[in-house]
């Protein structure tokens, strides 16, 4: 079966530049977006990703909450954090919530990166 | 459309000029409540995403403002400084040169040229600003360059070594807009040195272009990623306007088919699928007309920068609180409204709201305030603009009336309070004192009413001495555009419902029959009465061509009849307004509507016009 990635972003425009990189990336790929945390905690209950990508910086639940309780859910989903603050307090409280960080603009070598080491984790559990 | 790059583009388009106007906004309430850490988180979040989009289209300057006015954002959170509306402007200055740049990008498809330097001089002005005025202590006088081996700060060495860059770089289209905007960095740097320096051209020099028209409304664009969208709105509508159409024909040849003895299984198949197909169209043209429904926040949101702008070059101090810009109104209304909104604030920033000193000496709070307000009312949408400013005086209206002459003497003394407001409204009427550059004297309260008229709504004005004047508009939520066929009568023009007319045709005096009394006509296998539109409307009948009779077939309830006109014209939507008035009650009229060239248009209704 197809492997099913997340993007979570209330921007339209950054989720378009994630889902291109990864038609570049992993073209086989099923991508899934979401606009906010609410959404992203539906589609993960009902399309169950296997890889999950969030922003870091959205209205409402911040990325760093979202993923903190997508872990405790749904705690062999790969997350990432995607934030162009790049603090090391971000950075700590990302791994914290169980969740990789990656920095913005998103690049197609530190994306590359996270996915190969996300696959790993998807095909050992 | 248009894909690849294109798309991103139009995306990065629409979510900036989102950013802006919600940073435009959160900015405008800051600067009315500064501690307000809901309105700060959320200009910091749309600064901080603009960077975002900016980044991602490879943007650099945009991406290097956005972050410098990040970065000022975050001392100020810090404490280090304070929000004061110089901070403020400076943020707003920013988002104007974005708008710029998204307006040029869009008209050119590539990254504006000089956007380099233009981010240069930005990056100057946020980091000079910054650093000039400490919150904690402002000190009346600049604090002396720090005495090292160059004399100037290192930030400012940094800026002037960029300037320098800049100007080596070589010569091109962007050149102008590169000097321009160096030249205003070092006069800047220099000032801020000298705060007596003044370059001899220092005026003179040109601004650089890309930024023609923003000052008077940096957020004009805001709306037009919109305009896209709605014209593919309107697409779908027409298309499901026009498969209604194509449903109703296909309704009759079903019933054909049903006389004309197709096999009982096939005819009730049929029936079923024409009665999906009913249902389907009709949600389809329920769905696209939903479609078309906007908040009033897309043309309020416009507003509250314009009268900071307005009552700033009259130096009035006036706060407008907007509510209810979530009110939602059809697309038609919500774009229609800028103009008569904008000249009754206008009216009301000049006219209605007091000198300083004239509030001062009345005991009325300043800064003053416009309320800018919508609501649904049932059917209607009622937008309210009040002002606690110096009312409308009856006596001043009755003077000028009289010196202009609107009524006479007479007349105008007996004239109830009301009717005198009402007077506002007749064409020309102005009762400024003083011509102010801002409203003017020419088009009044006249353009407005018509323009909300048009739209097929009411004006309603109330006004208190001395406490202020409130102006509504009551507009209908939804304006259906009813599609007709325009012809004429007996000289008079008239629109039928386009799902009515099945077929236009020209036929010879020669063709038409005759049964007793009636003329009769052939058409598709049947014989149709035939009505002489303008006798069955009491107009005088018009002579006519014996080669070549205008006819039209219309249908009503699945019974055909033949209308005879004396010209078409083109089918056309208009937005029809239900009769009132004199006209309310009068059969055989569905509404009327304004044309294009003012004229107005009857639309029949031909339940009753058959009959």
């Amino acid at each position: 079966m197809a492997t099913k990635i997340l993007i979570v972003d209330d921007s339209k425009l950054a989720r378009m530049s994630v889902s291109k990189l990864l038609s570049e990336l992993r073209p086989g790929w099923v991508r899934l977006e979401a606009a906010n945390a609410d959404e992203a905690v539906k589609q993960t209950d009902q399309e169950h990703p296997d890889i999950i990508l969030l922003d870091f910086n959205m209205p409402g639940q911040s990325g760093l909450e979202l993923a903190a309780q997508l872990h405790e859910t749904h705690p062999d989903i790969p997350v990432a954090i995607v934030s162009a603050n790049i603090q090391v307090e971000i950075v700590e409280r990302a791994a914290l919530a169980g969740a990789t960080f990656i920095a913005k603009p998103l690049t197609g070598p530190a994306l590359a990166e996270f996915l190969t080491a996300a696959e790993a984790k998807v095909a050992a559990r | 459309m248009r894909g690849g790059v294109n798309e991103f583009l139009e995306q990065f388009l629409i979510e900036s000029r989102e950013l802006i106007a919600q940073a435009t906004d959160d900015l405008l309430a800051l600067e009315h409540s500064p501690a307000d850490t809901a309105r700060f988180d959320s200009v910091f979040r749309a600064i901080h995403t603009l960077k975002g989009a900016a980044g991602i289209m490879d943007f650099d300057a945009m991406a290097r403002v956005s972050h410098h006015a990040e970065d000022l954002l975050s001392t100020i959170r810090a404490g280090t400084q304070a929000m004061t509306p110089a901070r403020i402007t400076d943020c707003l200055a920013c988002l104007d040169l974005m708008t710029a740049w998204l307006a040029a990008m869009e008209a050119s498809e590539t990254l504006p040229e000089a956007a380099d330097a233009e981010a240069a001089e930005m990056i100057a002005r946020l980091s000079l600003d910054h650093e000039a005025a400490p919150a904690a202590a402002p000190s009346p006088v600049p604090p002396a360059p720090t005495p090292g081996e160059s004399g100037i700060s290192p930030d400012a060495k940094a800026i002037l070594q960029e300037q320098l860059e800049l100007l080596c770089l070589p010569k091109d289209a962007g050149s102008a807009g590169r000097n321009a905007a160096a030249f205003a960095v070092i006069r800047n740097i220099l000032r801020r040195f000298d705060p007596d320096y003044d370059a001899a051209n220092g005026t003179a020099m040109p601004k650089p272009a890309a930024n023609p028209d923003s000052s008077a409304d940096p957020n004009a664009n805001a709306v037009r990623p919109m305009r896209t969208d709605s014209a593919r709105i309107d697409a779908l509508l027409r298309l499901s306007g026009e498969l209604v159409v194509v449903k109703n024909a296909l309704g009759h040849e079903v019933e054909i088919a049903r006389q004309g003895g197709i096999p009982k299984q096939h005819s009730q198949n049929f029936a079923r699928l024409h009665g999906q197909l009913d249902r389907l169209s009709a949600d389809l043209l329920h769905a696209s007309v939903a479609a078309r429904i906007r908040p009033l926040r897309q043309v309020f949101q416009r507003f509250p920068r314009l009268v900071r702008e307005m009552a700033a070059g009259l130096n009035k101090k006036i706060r407008l609180e907007t509510e209810g810009d979530a009110t939602e109104a059809d697309r038609l209304i919500v774009e229609a409204l800028f103009e008569p909104l904008l000249h009754v604030l206008r009216n009301a920033v000049d006219h209605g709201i007091e000198a300083p000193e004239q509030r001062a000496a009345a005991a009325k709070p300043i800064p003053a305030v416009i309320r800018l307000s919508a609501a649904r009312l049932g059917e209607e949408v009622v937008i309210e603009i009040a002002d606690d400013g110096r009312g409308i005086d009856p006596a001043v209206i009755r003077a000028t009336a009289e010196a202009r002459g609107v009524a006479s003497p007479q007349t105008l003394q007996a004239m109830a309070e009301e009717e005198l407001l009402e007077l506002i409204f007749a064409p020309g009427f102005s009762t400024a004192g003083a011509v102010s550059n801002l409203s003017g004297r020419g088009v009044g309260m006249d353009a407005v009413r018509a323009a909300i008229e048009g739209l097929s709504g009411r004006v309603e004005l109330q006004s208190r001495l001395g406490l202020g004047t409130a102006i509504r508009f009551h507009l209908p939520f939804t304006v259906l555009l009813t599609h007709v066929v325009n012809v004429e009568a007996g000289g008079e023009a008239f629109g039928l419902p386009f799902e009515a007319v099945a077929e236009t045709l020209q036929l010879r005096r020669d063709a038409i029959g005759r049964i007793g009394a009636a003329e009769t006509i052939f058409w598709r296998g049947q014989t149709l009465p035939l009505t002489s539109l303008a006798k069955a409307l009491h107009l005088p009948e018009s002579p006519q061509s014996e080669d070549a009779l205008q006819i039209v077939i219309v249908e009503h309830e699945g019974e055909f009849t033949a209308l005879q006109v004396d010209r078409f014209g083109k089918p056309a939507e208009v937005m029809l307004k239900p009769l009132d008035g004199l006209l309310a009650g009068m059969r055989c009229v569905a509404g009327t509507a304004l044309l294009g060239d003012g004229r107005v248009l009857i639309v029949l209704e031909l339940q009753e016009l058959l009959q």
